[in-house]
């Protein structure tokens, strides 16, 4: 029984030895097979191009900043013009009086003025 | 990709770079696999033929498969191994129907003996192993094929053939009794010296 199993042994070493070899035909074939059922190769398209308010947009914060800032900017506004009472009252608590008139440059026009008579 | 970069990658890898489109991976693919499901085809089957067809039929369910392969679920060859033995048993069974239908009677695996026996007289030894591979029952035969020929352990033969390993042993076992049923007294035959 040895024997045997030493022979059995030895066709199977033989059959691993010399497995049956794929001929360039049916390689070709299996290669055909392969390229025809590829799927198509993925391309990655550039990002659009952005614009400007876009990126102004981006670079505050997003929208949800710019609609911020812009609410912001438009309570100010309003405040300025119509100075109610309450905020009147406020501000007067701290010691500050009904504006008029803001001069947020004093003294430029001196500057302007030297500038002009030189 | 250059395939030379694409050698020491996995099946898995490749089969990513293949569902991506890229031909180098089909190439290596092709290459890698081929002939490893040919060859076990071919020891199902016992008819190159045939074997060409299970082995293109099986690769050609690969490429379908791939843009839906799930990474790390089952490795690519125990797959393909697993469909080639599907496809092989398929068609064993078909030639059975077909031999019974002529026959009008279906012969049991041992009757085939005198038919391996007649086949080894002038074959040689590769085709006399074959010709008893063929008499073998289709299980014991796909687990004696990838136990003793393609070398697999029999963890991976269990799951290619979705059953036990305490199965695929006993499988293996009961396939190699065969054999050796099979081919005893042939040993001078095969040009073996028999000391007995």
């Amino acid at each position: 029984m040895t024997q045997h199993d030493d022979t059995l042994e030895d066709l199977f070493r033989a059959a691993r030895a010399t497995p049956p070899v794929a001929d360039d035909d049916f390689m070709a074939r299996v290669l055909n097979d392969a390229l025809a059922a590829q799927p198509a190769a993925r391309r990655i398209r550039p990002a659009p191009p952005r614009s400007l308010w876009t990126r102004l947009a981006a670079a505050l914060g997003g929208a949800v900043a710019v609609a911020g800032i812009g609410t912001a900017a438009m309570a100010g506004l309003v405040i300025g013009y119509v100075q109610p009472e309450p905020m009147l009252t406020l501000a007067g608590s701290f010691g500050v009086q009904s504006v008029e008139s803001l001069e947020l440059l004093p003294g430029f026009d001196a500057l302007l003025t030297e500038d002009l008579m030189q | 990709m250059p395939r030379d970069m694409l050698a020491p990658l996995s099946d898995e890898a490749l089969l990513v770079l293949y569902a991506n489109g890229d031909p180098a991976a089909a190439r290596a693919l092709t290459l890698r696999l081929a002939p490893r499901a040919m060859a076990h085809a071919a020891r199902m089957l016992g008819d190159r033929s045939e074997a060409e067809d299970v082995a293109q039929e099986a690769l050609l369910r690969l490429w379908r498969i791939a843009p839906d392969w799930r990474q790390g679920e089952a490795q690519v060859s125990t797959w393909l191994y697993q469909v080639v033995g599907n496809l092989a048993t398929d068609r064993l069974r078909a030639r059975k129907r077909r031999r019974a239908d002529a026959l009008d009677d279906a012969p049991e695996p041992a009757d085939d003996a005198p038919g391996v026996v007649a086949a080894m007289i002038e074959a040689d030894r590769m085709a006399a192993l074959q010709s008893a591979l063929d008499a073998l029952p289709d299980r014991q035969r796909q687990a004696v094929v990838l136990r003793h020929i393609e070398g697999l352990a029999n963890p991976e033969i269990a799951r290619i053939m979705e059953i036990g390993v305490e199965a695929v042993e006993s499988l293996t076992a009961r396939g190699k009794r065969a054999l050796v049923s099979l081919l005893a007294g042939r040993r001078a035959d095969l040009g073996y010296e028999d000391a007995e």
